[in-house]
Parts: C-alpha cells; sequence; structure tokens
C-alpha cells in the first residue's frame, strides 16, 4: 500500500458530557472505504474532523499530507477534499448549475471557462447534465443528492467523504449512486459512511465498524463477515441463546449468538459480523426492529 | 353513525381508551402548557423580564431617601414603559414558537395529526396568558413595594396597572398571527423594533407626543418627569385605553384562528365584538377633557387652597392636595433646617407650606408652565388667610423638589413673609442672594444635593425653582459663589454668625464686602456677565 | 491575484445567495420613519429628528443580521475559500442598501432641520452613531455564526442585535450612549461611539475567523477494543 491518505490516532471528541469519540485510531489508502455503525455511534463527527468542519479534542490526524489543525493545513486540506455532508444544505432558486458553480468558485476555481467545463464535467459525472438548468427547488431528493455528491466531485479531490449518501434514495437510484462511488474509489481516496451493510458489500474494499465512539473493527469487508463464522445458525423457533434473531422469509429463524451445540450452522454474512460486534443490548434492538 | 355507544358492552380498558383520545379543548391546554413553560424560559422572554427588574434594582440601588416618597397615581402608569421589553420579546417568542413548525420541517408531519391547526393556533394564543399574568406579577410586586414605603402617596389605577399586561398580551398575540401569515423569521424582529421605535418617537417631545393620537398605540404613558397631578385632575382615559387594547386583543385572536383555518359562530363573535370595542374604545378615548375637568384643573392651578387640607403644627400649617399627605413627612425637616438658623421672631412667624401644581396644558399633566401665577396664588392665600405660603411640588421623589421647597423658603426668610411669590423675572441681586443660598443648601443633605444638581447643570448663576414650576428666581453667579463659600465652612460657625447679623445681612444694600467681613469668607470678584448692575 | 478573482466572481453568486428582504425592508422603513414625517411637514424639534434619525439606523441595521443566513453552511464551511471573504462579501452586500436608507434618512433630516430648526442637527455624529450601530449588529451576527454551524443565524441574531441595542439605548445617566443634541457631554460621548466604533469592527474582524481548534482538556484513557482482522481475538468475542 502506498503512503494512506488519512492517517488518524486517538481522535477523541466530546460534547458536554457525552463522548462522541474515544481514542479512534485508523488509516484510508485507495479505494472505498466503508463507515458502518448504528445511528449515533460517531460516524458523522468522525466525518466532520476529516473534513474539517470540526477539530477533535485529542488525537492526531493526517489528511492529504496536510495537518487540518493549523490554518495552512486546514486549506491545504479543503483544496484537495469533497464533502456531502449528511444534510447538504441548497439555495433553492439556485439552479443546479449555478449552485455549483458558486461551491467551485468557494474551491476557488477562478478561471470562467475552465470552470464551466468542470461543473459540467461533474454534472455529467452524477447524471444530471439534462438537469442543469433546473432551480434545485424543482428537484426531487434524490437529484438534490447528486447535485451535492457533483459540488464534492468538483476538482477531483484526493478525499472524497461521503455521509450516508444513499438515504432516501430509491433502489434504482441508490443502486446507480453505488456505482458511481464504486468508480470514484479508483484512484482515490473515499470514505462512505452509511448503517446499510449492502452499502459496504457492494461498493466497499475495506470497512470500519465504529459504535459507541470507538472502532470495533477494521479491515475487509469479506473478514467481517467471518467474524460471525460459526455463530449464525438457523431454527425453526427465536433461539434463546440468541444475541440477535429474526424471522426470516421462508419462516425459519437465523440467530447470531452462540449456538447450541449441534445447531444447523448457516455461513455467515457480513451484515451477522456487523450485529455480532455491536454492543449487545442495542444489537438486540436492532435485531427486534429487523 | 345509528348505533348509539351505549349498546356496546363498556370494556375494561374504556379508561385508558378515554384517556388515549382526549376531547380537542383538553389537548390544546395540554399542549398551550407545553408552549407556556417554552415561552416563559425563552431567552428573549427571561431578558425581557431582567429588563424590568434591572433597571427597578438600579434606581433601588442609586436613589437614596429620595425613593421614600412615589406618588402611585404616576408610578401605576409608570409600570407600563417598564414592561415594553417583555411585550417585544414576547412578540419575538411567540413568534419563534409558531415558526417552529416551518423552521424544523415538521409542517408536514403537524399538518396530518390529530389536533387540527386551528387547536394548535388556541394552544399558542392560550400559552400567552402565563406571560400576561407573569407581567401582572410584576406589575403588581413593582406597585406594593412602592405602596409599603411610608412616604407613598396618592393611589394607583387599576386600569394603568392592567394596560402593561395587557400590551404583553396584545403584542403576543401579533407574534402569533405574524407566524402565521409570514414564514420568514425576520419578520418578527422587524415588527417589534418598528413597534417599539413608533412607541418611543411618540415619547420623543414634539407634535405626536402632545396629541392624543399617542393613544392608538398600545402604550401610551409619556414618563415626563413633571410633577404629578392630584388623581382627580389625570384625566387620562386609562380604562378606556386597556378596553382598546382588549379589543384589538380579540381582533387578533380572530384573526390568528381565521388564518388558521378556524371557523364557527364563536369565531364571529370574537371578531365582531372586538371590532365593536376597539372602534368605540378607540374613539371615546381621544375625546378632549370634559368641561369640569378643565375647570378643576384651572383651579387647582390658580386657587389651589380650597381644594387642599391643610396640617398645623405648632406655628406652621402644611397643606396638600388629597391623598399627598405622607409627604408632609418630608417637608418637616426642610423647614425646621432653614428656621433653626433665623432668629425667634422669623420662626415664629405662621409659615405656611402649599403644594402648587401646573395642571392646565397636557393631558398627562405634564408640561411646564411658563409663567408662575403669583398674582393669583396670592389673592388665593390672602382669602384662606395664608398670605405668603411657600410653594412646594408635588414630587418629593425628587432633590430638585426639596431643593424648591428649600430655596422658596429662604427667599421669604430673607425678604419677609410678605413677598409675592418670586416669577421668572426676578433675580436677586444682592449679597442677600448669597444668604439664600446658603440656608437652601444646609438645610437638608437632599436640598444640598438639588444644589449642587443645579449648579454642576448650569453656567454662571443658578435659578432656585418654584414647586411644579420650571421657572423660579435667579441667583448670579456672585452671590451663589459666596453661598457655596459660605456651604464650605463649618455650618454651625457660619450660624452663628450669621444669627448675629441678621438684620443687616438680611438687609437692602448690604455689600458683598460687608457680608463677607461679617461672616469671615473671601468675597469672590464682581460678576462680568452684567445682569446685575 | 487568485483571492481578488475569486472575490470578484464570488459576487454575483453571494448577492443572491443572500436574504435581501430583511435587508430592503429595513432599510426602506429605517428612510420611511424620517422621510415621511418630513414630507409630511410634522413640527419636531431638533432633539426629535435626532431620535427619529437614531431609530431608523437602528432598523435599517436589522436588516444586516440576516445576511450570514446559509443553508448550505454543511457544504460552505469546509470549502477553501475562507471564512471571512464569504461573510465580507455578504456583508457588502448588506451595505449599499443600509447606506442609501441611511442616506435617505439623513437627508430628509437635514433638510428639514436647515429650513425649521435653529439648532444644528449634528449630522456628522449622528452617522458615526449609526456606523457604529451597523458594525455592532454585523459582529453580533458573525459572533453568532459562530454558535450555529447549520447557517440559521438570523433568527437568533437579530433578537440578541435588538436586545443588546436596546440595552445601550436604555442606558442611564451618566453612561448614556444616546444623549440629547443639546448635551454638554456630546462630544465626550461621541468618543465613546467611535471607540465602540473601533471595538465592533476589531471584534467583527476577529470572529470571522476561522474557528480555531477546541479547547484541550485531560485525556480519558480508554482501552482500544478495535478489532483487526488478523487479531486473534475475533473468534472470541461473545
Amino acid at each position: 500500500m502506498s503512503q494512506p491518505t488519512v492517517t488518524a490516532t486517538g481522535l477523541t471528541l466530546r460534547y458536554r458530557a457525552t463522548v462522541a469519540l474515544r481514542d479512534v485510531s485508523f488509516s484510508l489508502g485507495t479505494g472505498v472505504t466503508g463507515l458502518l455503525g448504528p445511528n449515533g455511534a460517531g460516524k458523522t463527527s468522525l466525518l466532520r474532523i476529516l473534513a474539517t468542519s470540526i477539530v477533535a479534542d485529542h488525537g492526531d490526524l493526517r489528511v492529504l499530507g496536510a495537518d487540518p489543525r493549523t490554518a495552512p493545513g486546514r486549506l491545504a486540506v479543503r483544496r484537495r477534499l469533497g464533502y456531502l455532508p449528511q444534510n447538504p444544505g441548497f439555495y433553492p432558486n439556485f439552479t443546479a448549475f449555478a449552485f455549483v458553480d458558486y461551491v467551485a468558485i468557494l474551491k476557488e476555481l477562478t478561471d470562467r471557462p475552465a470552470r464551466h467545463d468542470e461543473v459540467r464535467r461533474v454534472l455529467a459525472a452524477v447524471g444530471l447534465s439534462d438537469q442543469r438548468t433546473r432551480k434545485i427547488k424543482t428537484l426531487s431528493g434524490g437529484m438534490r443528492q447528486r447535485v451535492a455528491l457533483a459540488a464534492a466531485l468538483l476538482g477531483d479531490p484526493g478525499l472524497l467523504v461521503l455521509d450516508e449518501p444513499t438515504v432516501g434514495l430509491d433502489p434504482e437510484q441508490r443502486l446507480r449512486f453505488r456505482e458511481l462511488i464504486a468508480g470514484l474509489g479508483e484512484g482515490r481516496t473515499v470514505l462512505l459512511s452509511t448503517h446499510q451493510t449492502e452499502d459496504v458489500t457492494t461498493v466497499c474494499q475495506r470497512v470500519i465498524v465504529l459504535d459507541a465512539g470507538m472502532i470495533r473493527f477494521e479491515g475487509d469487508p469479506v473478514e467481517l463477515a467471518t467474524v460471525a463464522r460459526g455463530r449464525v445458525w438457523s431454527s425453526p423457533v427465536r433461539a434463546p441463546e440468541a444475541l440477535v434473531s429474526w424471522r426470516t422469509g421462508t419462516g425459519v429463524h437465523r440467530n447470531v449468538g452462540h449456538p447450541p451445540p449441534g445447531a444447523p450452522l448457516v455461513e455467515p454474512t457480513l451484515e451477522d459480523g456487523y450485529l455480532l460486534l455491536l454492543d449487545p443490548a442495542r444489537a438486540h434492538g436492532a435485531g427486534a426492529a429487523a | 353513525m345509528s348505533a348509539p355507544a351505549a349498546v356496546h358492552a363498556p370494556s375494561p380498558d374504556t379508561g385508558t381508551a378515554t384517556a388515549a383520545r382526549p376531547a380537542p379543548g383538553r389537548a390544546c391546554l395540554a399542549l398551550a402548557r407545553v408552549e407556556a413553560v417554552r415561552l416563559a424560559r425563552h431567552p428573549a422572554v427571561l431578558v425581557g423580564i431582567a429588563a424590568y427588574l434591572i433597571p427597578w434594582g438600579y434606581s433601588w440601588a442609586t436613589q437614596g431617601p429620595a425613593g421614600r416618597f412615589p406618588v402611585l397615581q404616576d408610578s401605576d402608569r409608570g409600570t407600563q414603559i417598564r414592561l415594553l421589553p417583555l411585550a417585544l420579546a414576547t412578540l419575538l417568542a411567540a413568534n419563534l414558537a409558531t415558526l417552529r413548525p416551518v423552521q424544523n420541517g415538521t409542517q408536514p408531519l403537524l399538518d396530518v395529526l390529530v389536533l387540527p391547526s386551528r387547536h394548535r393556533a388556541a394552544a399558542m394564543l392560550a400559552a400567552l396568558v402565563p406571560i400576561g399574568l407573569i407581567a401582572a406579577a410584576l406589575v403588581g410586586a413593582r406597585i406594593a413595594v412602592l405602596a409599603a414605603r411610608p412616604g407613598a402617596s396618592g393611589a394607583p389605577s387599576a386600569f394603568e396597572l392592567a394596560c402593561g399586561p395587557a400590551m404583553v398580551l396584545l403584542l403576543g398575540a401579533l407574534g402569533v398571527l405574524l407566524g402565521e401569515l409570514f414564514r420568514s423569521p425576520a419578520v418578527a424582529p422587524l415588527a417589534s423594533v418598528v413597534l417599539a421605535v413608533l412607541i418611543l418617537a411618540a415619547l420623543l417631545p414634539g407634535r405626536l407626543a402632545d396629541s392624543s393620537a399617542q393613544w392608538l398605540l398600545p402604550l401610551a404613558s409619556r414618563p415626563d418627569g413633571s410633577p404629578p397631578l392630584p388623581a382627580g385632575l389625570l384625566g387620562r382615559p386609562a380604562g378606556w385605553h386597556l378596553a382598546y387594547l382588549v379589543g384589538l386583543t380579540a381582533l387578533l385572536v380572530a384573526a390568528v384562528l381565521a388564518v388558521s383555518r378556524g371557523r364557527g359562530a364563536a369565531l364571529g363573535t370574537v371578531a365582531a365584538g372586538g371590532l365593536a370595542l376597539t372602534v368605540a374604545a378607540g374613539v371615546l378615548q381621544l375625546r378632549s377633557p370634559s368641561g369640569d375637568l378643565m375647570m378643576a384643573r384651572s383651579e387647582a392651578t390658580y386657587q389651589p387652597a380650597s381644594r387642599q387640607t391643610c396640617e398645623h403644627r405648632g406655628t406652621l400649617a402644611y397643606c396638600v392636595f388629597p391623598a399627598f399627605t405622607p409627604q408632609i413627612a418630608g417637608w418637616d425637616g426642610v423647614v425646621h433646617g432653614i428656621l433653626r438658623r433665623t432668629p425667634p421672631e422669623v420662626m415664629k412667624q405662621p409659615w405656611t407650606i402649599r403644594q402648587r401644581v401646573w395642571a392646565i396644558s397636557a393631558q398627562s399633566g405634564g408640561g411646564l408652565a411658563p409663567e408662575v401665577p403669583a398674582a393669583q396664588w396670592r389673592a388665593d392665600d390672602l382669602r384662606h388667610g395664608t398670605p405668603g405660603a411657600v410653594p412646594v411640588a408635588t414630587n418629593w421623589n425628587d432633590d430638585d423638589s426639596v431643593l424648591g421647597l428649600a430655596g422658596q423658603l429662604a427667599y421669604r426668610v430673607v425678604l419677609g413673609a410678605n413677598v409675592t411669590a418670586p416669577t421668572g423675572a426676578t433675580v436677586v441681586c444682592e449679597a442677600r442672594g448669597a444668604l439664600m443660598i446658603w440656608l437652601a443648601g444646609q438645610a437638608t443633605a437632599r436640598s444640598r444635593h438639588g444644589l449642587d444638581s443645579r449648579v454642576s447643570g448650569s453656567t454662571g448663576g443658578v435659578t432656585i425653582p418654584t414647586g411644579g414650576f420650571d421657572s423660579g428666581y435667579d441667583i448670579p453667579t456672585r452671590a451663589l459663589t459666596l453661598g457655596l463659600r459660605m456651604l464650605a465652612q463649618p455650618a454651625d460657625v457660619i450660624a452663628d454668625r450669621v444669627l448675629r447679623s441678621w438684620p443687616e445681612l438680611t438687609a437692602a444694600g448690604t455689600t458683598f464686602e460687608r457680608v463677607g467681613a461679617l461672616l469671615g469668607v473671601e468675597v469672590p470678584p464682581a460678576d462680568q456677565d452684567g445682569v446685575c448692575p | 491575484m487568485t483571492g481578488l478573482r475569486i472575490t470578484r466572481s464570488l459576487v454575483g453568486p453571494t448577492l443572491r445567495a443572500t436574504r435581501q428582504i430583511p435587508l430592503l425592508v429595513g432599510a426602506t422603513l429605517a428612510a420611511a420613519l424620517v422621510v415621511a414625517p418630513a414630507a409630511g411637514g410634522t413640527d419636531l424639534d431638533v432633539g426629535s429628528w435626532a431620535g427619529l434619525l437614531r431609530f431608523a439606523a437602528m432598523i435599517a441595521a436589522l436588516g444586516v443580521t440576516f445576511v450570514l443566513d446559509d443553508p448550505s453552511a454543511a457544504t460552505t464551511s469546509v470549502l477553501p475559500v475562507s471564512r471571512a471573504l464569504r461573510y465580507a462579501l455578504r456583508v457588502a452586500v448588506a451595505v449599499p442598501a443600509s447606506v442609501l436608507g441611511w442616506l435617505a434618512a439623513a437627508t430628509a433630516g437635514h433638510q428639514v432641520a436647515v429650513s425649521h430648526v435653529s439648532t444644528p442637527l449634528r449630522l456628522p455624529a449622528l452617522t458615526l452613531e449609526a456606523a457604529t450601530i451597523f458594525v455592532l449588529a454585523v459582529a453580533i451576527t458573525v459572533g453568532v455564526a459562530r454558535l450555529r454551524p447549520d447557517g440559521s443565524i438570523g433568527v437568533v441574531a437579530a433578537p440578541v442585535y435588538l436586545i443588546v441595542v436596546g440595552a445601550l439605548y436604555a442606558l442611564p445617566g451618566r453612561a448614556a450612549l444616546f444623549v440629547a443634541t443639546t448635551s454638554a457631554q456630546w462630544d465626550e460621548v461621541h468618543q465613546i461611539w467611535g471607540l465602540l466604533l473601533i471595538v465592533s469592527t476589531s471584534a467583527a474582524f476577529l470572529l470571522a475567523r476561522e474557528p480555531a481548534s477546541r479547547r484541550r482538556r485531560g485525556h480519558p484513557r480508554v482501552g482500544n477494543q478495535t478489532i483487526r482482522s488478523d487479531d486473534p481475538r475475533v473468534n472470541a468475542i461473545s
């Protein structure tokens, strides 16, 4: 692996009494990394730290070879960063083109013809060439999300930070978005936060599981599945030994936890591994909801 | 629905079912309670309450003994402008609360909830009532504290006291209406600043403040600082103004409910009632004062003796308008503070202290008289056997009034009891002016304080006010300076020398140099301003 | 110069991205407050005209508390162009409307004062007050923007501004800032206004800087529970 794009050591962040991140260390190289975790795990806080929106209380961070805690470092990061916030706001009366163009100026693309070419390029990349003259208030949720992604893609950033980009998209839009993101990971570092395990299995080369502000797992998506090897079994009814159990479409219960001797083991998926890693109390809640 | 509910067997969980589906009215009330707590804890409202309490605390801490003599028919309307910040804060906070669904994007969710929008609006309006009660409590607390002061005189008007809380409710309802009409959070700040500006601009001296049109604003109490009038002469249409505010509030309530899709006869009744009340009370409050009131004001100004009661203490008589008796306790110290420095024949004269008031000009009793009606007073005093009565203003909570009484008594003590009241043109050119300054200044700490403020606020000489009037008599620079030098000496030493040389000091034509020699005080150089030849 | 080119390119979009209506309404109301009574020939003394001009300045500056409202703050706040430049441009958008509002009010006041009132209106000093109030509004808004990263700023900044200006207006006795035009303390008080202008300007600039890193506090020692895929503990989790 070449020089990592992001190196984080011991990041800690508090909001008053709440600890959002505890001693988080990891590194990111080229390719798409999924940041998986339940709601409130600290994903958005971590992404905002990487995006220079907030600064961690403790810990060291190198992003694209710069230290975002210093003013010059922060500027250097911002010049090569693409960030899609969880709730990207828009100016409803701007057209898609005008909004991306505005962001392009704020990204210091000053040469007008070149900037307009770049805006057209990123709008084309997200498949919005035909909609670029429409006002944002007339666009659907999925299209707005793509406008925001287009803005993040401006200037061919070395690091793309995407905060739950697939939330609120319909299945077809989601597929297209995944395809887009998978392509973006070629030759560039993409960090994608999500709580959808499918996002990870389909586009990510690496995965980080974050729960209660701590990293529970960092590695290959396939290896995340192997965490649950020998821990998933099926049963006709909900097994009392299971940490998480849910009824599948075939009427059989799928259980994750400590299988009783002789239980019919099932090949684990990434989702099984993920559920097993979570805090048991919360995992139960997730299982009940599933 | 044809099947009556009674047909169904009562199920064991009837109670919970009823609790889960309360009547809209009860849900409305529950919502109002939540909103009221949020409103009362809103930072703007807290600041509004602080804006009421902080100036109160400030004046309480800095006012000193002057604060002992409030006049309640004046203080009652003083609570209104003190509530203006809270009223504007309520406008802002109620507007933000109304806009919350729009700002936070929960409008689509709320639109499909059980409680209809008009009930939510009604709850928001009902949530204003506790804020109104807080305002009423603030008003009540202030007037109670003032009334408990030993020198408090007069009686507050319940209408004036209620106008402030009514204004809080009115502006709160306006905030809700603006929130229902406009989705921008900028509207309420603009509206509140415009309202504040209109109200404050009406308080600037000028045509609007003097016209009765100011009663059309939510707040019509000009804190003009002029001495208070007896309650019967105020002629403020506070009751009609309160009705006007209530009518306006009813109109706003009806508008809010109409905008939030409210219907029904009740709404129409509220709207019609509100309109009728607003128009009727709005017009009635603008009437000019009645002839009887004008007569009474004129009499109180020119022939007050028949409207006053007198309290006799030895050879002294203290005459006050009804309900002003507690102020006599304040006068006594000043009168004795001067008479103890005079020879027995002066001290034993039957001195009369009489309240004077200028009740002619403005509706609020404000406006300062250009000229002291000395001739009318003299005639009135002669008729009532109190010639040479010493005038005193009706506001004893002001050190300037204390100086006024001390200075006017000193004037008569020095020049003789039968002298005509000094008018605006009176200048005491001789050395006797210095004696008047000394007598007035040494009487009490408050008279000294009043003198010092007058001196620091003027160049050259000083004007000693006539109670309740802007004019008085002038002491030019040289006499003033000599008087101040006398005040700088130990009082008892100077007092001994004054008593010993009283006839010469009070005689006309005694030179400054002679006075300086008699009292052992260095004489200032002659005036250069040419006021005195 | 890149900075200059960025600034030039940003003017147009910033103009369109900035909330204009509160600004325009504020400036219009401010002008109307003085122009209307002046045109109507209202008979006021010089103190009243000065009072109206002061109120006009307060209203005109209210609109500026909404210019930093930015629904896409989450996106724009992490772009290379500095916060100070973005804010400066938005405030610059507010300047013409406010200045025009003030000029209209001041001109109307001046006309009346020249023709009807004997004592001078003291417009330069009143303009100093107006400028200070404007900059104060900017400083308050920039300060509130630091606390509200979501970009909805005016909704808090406007009430805060009103409270601050109201408090300044209510300052009693010796501490009073809004003194009568005939006051002996006029010059002295306007030195304080000048000082306040300098302080507000400095505060606005300081507050517009990028927020520095948060205060460092005690390092909580939390066990690192990360599991690498090659960790032997992987199979030992319960």
